[in-house]
């Protein structure tokens, strides 16, 4: 259980990562006068 | 001031003052019986030091009259007799350390490196290229009143600024530069206390765990937009930055028991941010609380030392905030009216100061500060004037703190156990974000806090990288750095080009000038056209830098040095005008635009129409303007 829980914050954690930076990059992607 | 540049010269004043800073700094450290633990440390702790030195000699002077360009050499040269020796030393030391160390050096640090360094030349480059629009504050004071200083070789208030009573540290290193070189000479001062900054990083993340930590937390930070925007520019947030992390460093040094009085150190620096600017306050106000807190915890009596720490701190930083009381009769003039009061200022500025710069960032609510990392991690892709969210003057790309900060918040958070370095450095980041919630939500004043986020960062990613078991966490943490690292490098690298073409010499200094800050041309017009004793008044035009005349900004909200209250009439305002012994108007239309239906703007056009002011110059953006006659 407490395995479980550990992978699921690792991914969740992970998640996050490239949430925040994926985003970001998108955000800056579409605010680019290009 | 306004000639060519000569960026070899000021590159190797550069170099000679950066050794004589380390020495002299280095030399105090061994008299304090505070010995630096390793090459970094010597460099960072003994340089920041020595710069301290140096600026409150250059005050020493400039307060008694002395600001010669011979004084200015003699304050170098003295420095240079005591810590001469010491600097030899950290020379030799780490020309002995780089030759075999490069060879051990791992792809993940050899990568680092390479984009810590792309950083710094391309900061470097910014420096040796005079400051242009986006240099305002340098203009307008940081390196305009330093120069006013040395022209009439002395300190001397300067009432028409309220900018002018602020602490003044950094600007007595830029003092010094202007005497004895040049403006450039005196931008570089500030890149380096970037430097130093890094140095600090680096001696911190080598006990924090190894070089990895620091390495990922210098490059991180000023690979960071809106930390490179300011390196090389003339303003002061880097050196506050270096002295709040050094302060913090010296107090961990302090905390962990080792020899020598880190205490007295970390109040020096403490101190040196309260002199620095005011929000230097905070970092002192979490130095002495987290003083306060290890004493309580510690089995050994350290109060004594803990109230040096303090007294230390206010004898540095003090005398800025004593000085103003003598003259303004409020020790942090402007600010805090309603409490201290102050001369040529009132109630109804006050409020309009304070009003202004509430119009940056949210409100002060629960839900504001719990959306408050989003919010400023977006910044500026979130620009919404609907909402009136913005945290700089324009949402620019250069403005934003990237995303790595808030990405690798969380991981941080869940990291055990975390060592008391690192522990210190995350409570003074969040102690330092929420008064900057508290006061003024202006992201160039975060950086203080940016700076000491990265050097947890630095840690946690090496810690997900090399320690913990989850390797797609380690991954996720690693790529998201070798992503953005490179990323602001490249944009930095972007950033530097049109400076880079003034120091490369292909485009000349005062072409440069010329194209990218605006009333250039109106300032080259007054110095070369105008009578040696004409005296200027500028409005919607703060900037002086390069304005050899005398002048005053006459913008009603920013003084009430000149009293308009009394004017009715143009032959008031001439009247006015005659009192000050003004004999010349400067007028940039972007910001004071003659057509609005403002009684001054009224009086100047009128002026104009009626042959009272003749126009001398005219472009696109600025007018100088003649006369007025003398009022009947």
């Amino acid at each position: 259980m407490k395995e479980i829980a550990s992978r699921i914050g690792e991914w969740l954690l992970v998640g996050w990562i490239l949430l925040v930076c994926g985003y970001y990059l998108a955000a800056a992607f579409v605010a680019s006068p290009g | 001031m306004n000639g060519p540049i000569q960026p070899v010269a000021d590159l190797l004043f550069f170099l000679l003052v950066s050794l004589v800073s380390v020495g002299l700094g280095g030399q105090l450290l061994r008299w304090l019986r505070t010995e630096p633990a390793g090459l970094c440390e010597a460099v960072a702790l003994g340089g920041a030091l020595g710069l301290a030195v140096l600026a409150y000699t250059v005050w020493g002077v400039a307060a008694l009259g002395f600001l010669y360009p011979a004084v200015g050499w003699g304050v170098l040269a003295l420095a240079a007799l005591v810590g001469g020796r010491r600097a030899a030393r950290v020379v030799v030391g780490a020309l002995a350390r780089v030759h075999p160390g490069w060879r051990h050096v791992r792809v993940p640090e050899a990568f680092l490196w390479v984009c810590l360094l792309s950083v710094l030349a391309a900061g470097l480059v910014k420096s040796l290229a005079p400051p242009v629009a986006n240099d305002w504050d340098a203009l307008q004071y940081h390196l305009a009143f330093p120069k006013i200083y040395v022209a009439h070789h002395r300190l001397l208030q300067l009432p028409f600024s309220t900018h002018s009573y602020f602490p003044f540290t950094m600007e007595m290193l830029y003092t010094l530069g202007l005497l004895v070189r040049s403006v450039a000479a005196a931008k570089l001062f500030h890149f380096l206390t970037a430097c130093l900054l890094a140095a600090t990083m680096l001696a911190w993340g080598q006990r924090l765990g190894g070089r990895l930590v620091g390495l990922i937390a210098a490059s991180v930070f000023l690979s960071t937009p809106v930390v490179f925007s300011e390196l090389g520019s003339g303003y002061v947030d880097l050196g506050l930055s270096c002295y709040a992390v050094a302060a913090l460093y010296a107090l961990s040094r302090w905390q962990e028991g080792g020899k020598g009085r880190w205490h007295l150190v970390a109040g020096v620096f403490a101190g040196v941010c309260l002199g620095i600017k005011y929000t230097g306050a905070v970092t002192l106000a979490f130095v002495l609380f987290a003083g306060a807190l290890h004493v309580v915890r510690s089995r050994r009596s350290l109060w004594t030392q803990w109230a040096l720490l303090g007294i230390v701190a206010i004898l540095v930083g003090g005398p800025w905030y004593l000085e103003n009381q003598l003259q303004t009769g409020n020790p942090v003039y402007p600010f805090l009216y309603e409490r201290f009061g102050g001369v040529r200022w009132d109630q109804t500025r006050a409020d309009a100061y304070s009003a202004e710069q509430h119009t940056y960032g949210t409100g002060r609510g629960l839900v504001d500060l719990v959306k408050l990392p989003w919010n400023v991690t977006m910044w500026p892709w979130n620009h919404d004037p609907s909402r009136g969210l913005r945290y700089e003057v324009q949402p620019v790309s250069s403005s934003t703190p990237g995303p790595l900060y808030l990405a690798l918040l969380l991981p941080f958070l869940f990291l055990r156990p975390k060592p008391g370095g690192v522990r210190l450095c995350a409570a003074a980041a969040a102690f330092h974000l929420l008064a900057w919630f508290a006061l003024m939500h202006y992201l160039r004043y975060l950086l203080p806090c940016l700076a000491m986020t990265a050097v947890c960062l630095g840690w946690t990613v090496r810690e997900l990288w090399l320690r913990t078991a989850s390797a797609k966490l380690g991954f996720a943490a690693a790529a998201a750095v070798a992503l953005f690292v490179p990323l602001g490098g490249w944009f930095a690298l972007g950033l530097t080009g049109p400076a880079w073409q003034v120091v490369s010499g292909s485009v000349s200094a005062d072409e440069y000038r010329t194209r990218y800050l605006d009333t250039y041309a109106a300032a080259q017009f007054a110095n070369q056209f105008l009578p040696a004793d004409a005296k200027l008044i500028t409005y919607g035009e703060p900037r002086g830098l390069y304005l050899d005349r005398d002048y005053l900004w006459g913008e009603p909200d920013h003084s009430a040095l000149l009293d308009y209250s009394k004017v009715k009439t143009r032959a008031d305002l001439w009247r006015l005008f005659a009192g000050r012994g003004i004999t010349h108007v400067l007028v940039n239309t972007t910001y004071f635009n003659l057509n609005d239906p403002g009684l001054l703007q009224t009086c100047i056009r009128e002026g104009i129409d009626s042959g009272d002011l003749q126009v001398l110059y005219e472009d696109r953006r600025a007018l100088v303007l003649s006369g007025p006659r003398a009022p009947d």
